[in-house]
């Protein structure tokens, strides 16, 4: 099982800032083939920031330190946000569309690959060239699931991808994750600590500080939750606050 | 309930101005149905016949404008909603702040430049394609404003996305962007357009006031609102004829913004999302 | 089928030609932006240079006399009858602005707001020409019965304020209810009237937004030209009175600028200069939008 513990990308003492602020310092992690890692903390400690320098898709005047290896950069890092955003197009030209960028004539092999990973093949084969905006908020955020996975990335990001969406719409994205889980290195951002803790072997806790969010804890989340070193860490994981 | 009455009445009186105002121009409207006023050749100065050579240079000044203003607008609004409104980059901050003297400059300065700029320093003199110039120039900002604010209120993960995945900025706007601010990108046409053919001032000596037809955009034609004011300054007993044309500016208006949405509906693809769940603020004012 | 195995293309493609010439058209217009209004005081400068250097025009400018013939521009007439016509209307739109948009923005329901709003816009739309044509045909005869030749002051600052009104209240409007719903909602909780919370809380805490919209809608006063040449008179000289005619600096290079030769064509593109400097001050002291 050499190949599924294989660091797909590494950080390296990554450190960001906007201006004076620095957001995010000496942050460490590998993400790893076949592994789900949780990245919580609470608001403003900037999960979302760390997730974009991953993704490289930072804004202008973000200033940052540090390395970010990735085992294959010639891949792109595939994010989904929170809020389902179709493209304003078909279904089909939702995850058409990059393939298209890409030099693939005629890609409805890998659409239907991608949708089909993403759980949402059976739903729309019959309506593919149908508006996306039909689709409900659950099936649009596995249509954007899709659209990333179209390119297979090498890591899958997600930025709270459920805070949306309804409990069996979150199942069904839960489901794909673990499928997917096997071929690609995933980091969800989530505010619930039960999700994190149904999908991920490994947790990173994010905490803000006056000079930067640093990574404070990480491993499984039931045991931090018993035995972090920092009270507040433990109340936040084992949900006492928050 | 003192203010709720008082603060009524005032809208009350400029409605009832409006009213007053477009209530001759709706009494003649009649006599600019006529399909000889469309077509026919003013006689006597226009006091008399109809104003087909004005209504075609209207056309055509206005057909040019807007395609210059979509062709230089289009871009530039595109470049500078990529950086934030509050964005300390200077030269974003110079870019917007030359948009907004250029909003700020009066039409008949705009005429002036135009006449020394268009008309002498590149030899068009008074024509059609100069006056077109000289109005795109002086909408170019205002148009540039509402696809600016438009774009900007689109949600931010939205670009994000485009960006991971890779797409270029053409397809990430043109596939994407613009179908989803299509209403916003249609009422900034059809401002731009009211614009364009109510303008007077900048128009006077760049396109000029030959009431011939104009065989080509380098000769002179007059446009409609500038026929108005002849006819109201310089041309006695036309009071009538000028209030059709006025009618006629505003059947064209209406026909204009009425036909856009056929337009912006093709050039923009058929299939939309619901867009207000793209966009993150509400909409911003027009003016 | 194994990921790794399947064709994938590379991640930095080559940019391809449509978005190059693209990336490269939207720099250009951003050159030409900048350029244009550069453009625009190089060449009003240029022109009006041939003016500032000949000293006996320039020796007569701030007098009252107007005669290019004579090599006499004095432009202090057109400057107070500019002025005068400006404030004047600005003392009629304002409070008509201010009230109009309190109600629409506090008073109407939300449905009507959207309607009456939308009129506003299609009463903006109406071109300047056409309402100074109302005050020719329509007011100014009526006038002229009881005070001929009732060309003047009062026609002219009256069409001018119709011609800033529907923008003006669209404006105000909008600088009003930004954000104003959760102060209503508290308000009221606290069992303050909507009157008494608009002019002791909202009106005062927009100060500043008033005023920015009205510089800016006496910046719109000052570049309309044919709205009030239309029912002005256009005599040069001190108006007297409400009824007596006087004319703008746009009315000048309006009217002049057909015929005028040398000197004089010069000096009506200094008369520009002058108004477009005046405007950009006025934008000056709107401020930014976002200060």
């Amino acid at each position: 099982m050499e190949k599924q513990q294989e660091a797909l990308s590494t950080i390296e003492n990554l450190s960001l800032r906007y201006g004076e602020r620095t957001v995010l310092a000496e942050i460490n992690m590998e993400l790893f083939r076949g592994r789900i890692s949780a990245l919580l903390g609470p608001s403003g400690s900037g999960k979302s920031t760390l997730l974009y320098a991953l993704a490289d898709i930072l804004p202008p005047g973000a200033h940052v330190s540090g390395r970010i290896y990735r085992k294959r950069p010639e891949r792109i890092v595939g994010i989904v946000f929170q809020r389902p955003l179709p493209f304003p197009l078909s279904i089909f030209e939702n995850v058409a569309l990059a393939l298209r960028e890409r030099g693939f004539r005629k890609p409805e092999e890998q659409v239907a690959k991608a949708l089909t990973q993403a759980g949402l093949w059976d739903e729309v084969k019959d309506r593919l060239h149908e508006a996306a905006a039909t689709l409900s908020g659950g099936q649009q955020q596995r249509l954007c699931l899709a659209r990333v996975l179209a390119l297979e990335p090498e890591l899958l990001l997600l930025d709270e991808p459920c805070s949306s969406l309804d409990p069996l719409a979150t199942q069904a994205i839960e489901a794909s994750l673990r499928d997917l889980s096997a071929s690609t290195a995933i980091l969800i951002v989530t505010h619930n600590i039960a999700q994190a803790a149904r999908l991920a072997s490994e947790t990173l806790v994010l905490w803000p500080n006056p000079d930067g969010s640093r990574i404070v804890d990480r491993g499984k989340l039931h045991f931090l939750a018993a035995n972090s070193d920092n009270t507040l860490v433990r109340s936040y994981l084992s949900g006492r606050i928050g | 309930m003192k203010l709720r009455l008082s603060t009524g009445l005032a809208l009350f009186y400029v409605f009832a101005i409006g009213v007053a105002v477009l209530a001759p121009v709706l009494l003649h409207a009649p006599g600019a149905l006529r399909l000889g006023f469309w077509l026919e050749e003013p006689v006597r100065m226009g006091r008399l016949g109809g104003v087909g050579p004005v209504i075609y240079s209207t056309l055509l000044i206005n057909a040019l404008t807007l395609t210059f203003v979509c062709l230089l607008g289009l871009p530039l609004a595109v470049g500078l909603a990529r950086q934030p409104k509050t964005s300390s980059d200077w030269m974003t901050r110079w870019i917007r702040g030359c948009l907004d003297l250029l909003a700020a400059t009066p039409s008949i300065v705009y005429g002036l430049f135009g006449f020394a700029f268009f008309g002498r320093v590149l030899g068009l003199s008074y024509s059609i394609l100069s006056g077109s110039l000289t109005l795109s120039l002086m909408i170019l900002p205002l148009f540039v404003r509402l696809v600016e604010d438009a774009l900007a209120a689109l949600d931010p993960d939205l670009r994000r996305t485009a960006r991971s995945l890779g797409l270029s900025e053409w397809t990430a706007t043109f596939k994407i962007y613009m179908p989803l601010i299509r209403p916003a990108l249609l009422a900034a046409l059809i401002l731009a357009w009211t614009r364009a053919i109510g303008e007077t001032a900048a128009l006077l000596y760049t396109s000029g006031y030959s009431l011939r037809w104009p065989q080509s955009v380098f000769e002179s034609g007059r446009s409609l609102s500038v026929h108005i004011f002849d006819l109201s300054l310089n041309v006695g007993g036309a009071d009538a004829q000028a209030y059709r044309a006025a009618a006629v500016i505003l059947i064209l208006t209406a026909a204009f913004s009425f036909l856009s949405r056929f337009i912006i509906r093709g050039l923009t693809h058929g299939k939309t999302a619901r867009s207000s769940q793209h966009n993150r603020k509400p909409e911003s004012p027009l003016w | 089928m194994k990921l790794g195995e399947s064709r994938q293309p590379e991640r930095k493609m080559r940019q391809n030609w449509r978005d190059r010439i693209f990336e490269f058209w939207i720099d250009l217009t951003r050159l030409l932006a900048c350029g244009g209004i550069l453009c625009i005081f190089v060449f009003l400068g240029k022109e009006a240079l041939v003016f500032l250097k000949a000293p006996e025009a320039s020796q007569s400018l701030f007098q009252l006399a107007w005669f290019p013939s004579e090599n006499r521009f004095g432009i202090m007439a057109m400057v107070v009858g500019s002025v005068l016509v400006v404030g004047l209307s600005l003392l009629q739109a304002w409070p008509i602005a201010r009230a109009s948009a309190i109600y629409l923005g506090f008073f109407s329901s939300p449905r009507t707001s959207v309607w009456l709003l939308g009129s506003l816009q299609l009463m903006a739309a109406i071109p300047s020409v056409v309402v100074g044509l109302f005050g020719l045909s329509f007011l100014l005869p009526i006038l002229a019965v009881y005070f001929p030749p009732a060309f003047g002051l009062l026609v002219a600052s009256f069409v001018l304020s119709f011609v800033l009104l529907p923008s003006l209240i669209i404006n105000v409007h909008a600088m009003l209810v930004i954000d104003t719903d959760p102060l209503l909602e508290v308000g009221k909780s606290l069992g303050i009237s909507t009157p008494s919370l608009i002019r002791k809380v909202i009106l005062p805490q927009r100060r500043r937004f008033l005023r920015r919209a009205l510089i800016l809608g006496a910046g719109r006063a000052f570049g309309e030209t044919l709205a009030v040449l239309l029912v002005a008179g256009n005599n040069i000289q001190l108006p007297k009175g409400l009824f007596e005619p006087f004319r703008t600096l746009n009315a000048t290079i309006a009217l002049e600028m057909s015929y005028a030769q040398g000197l004089h064509r010069s000096a009506l593109f200094f008369l520009g200069l002058c108004l477009l400097l005046l405007v950009c001050v006025l934008r000056f002291l709107a401020g930014r939008e976002n200060a």
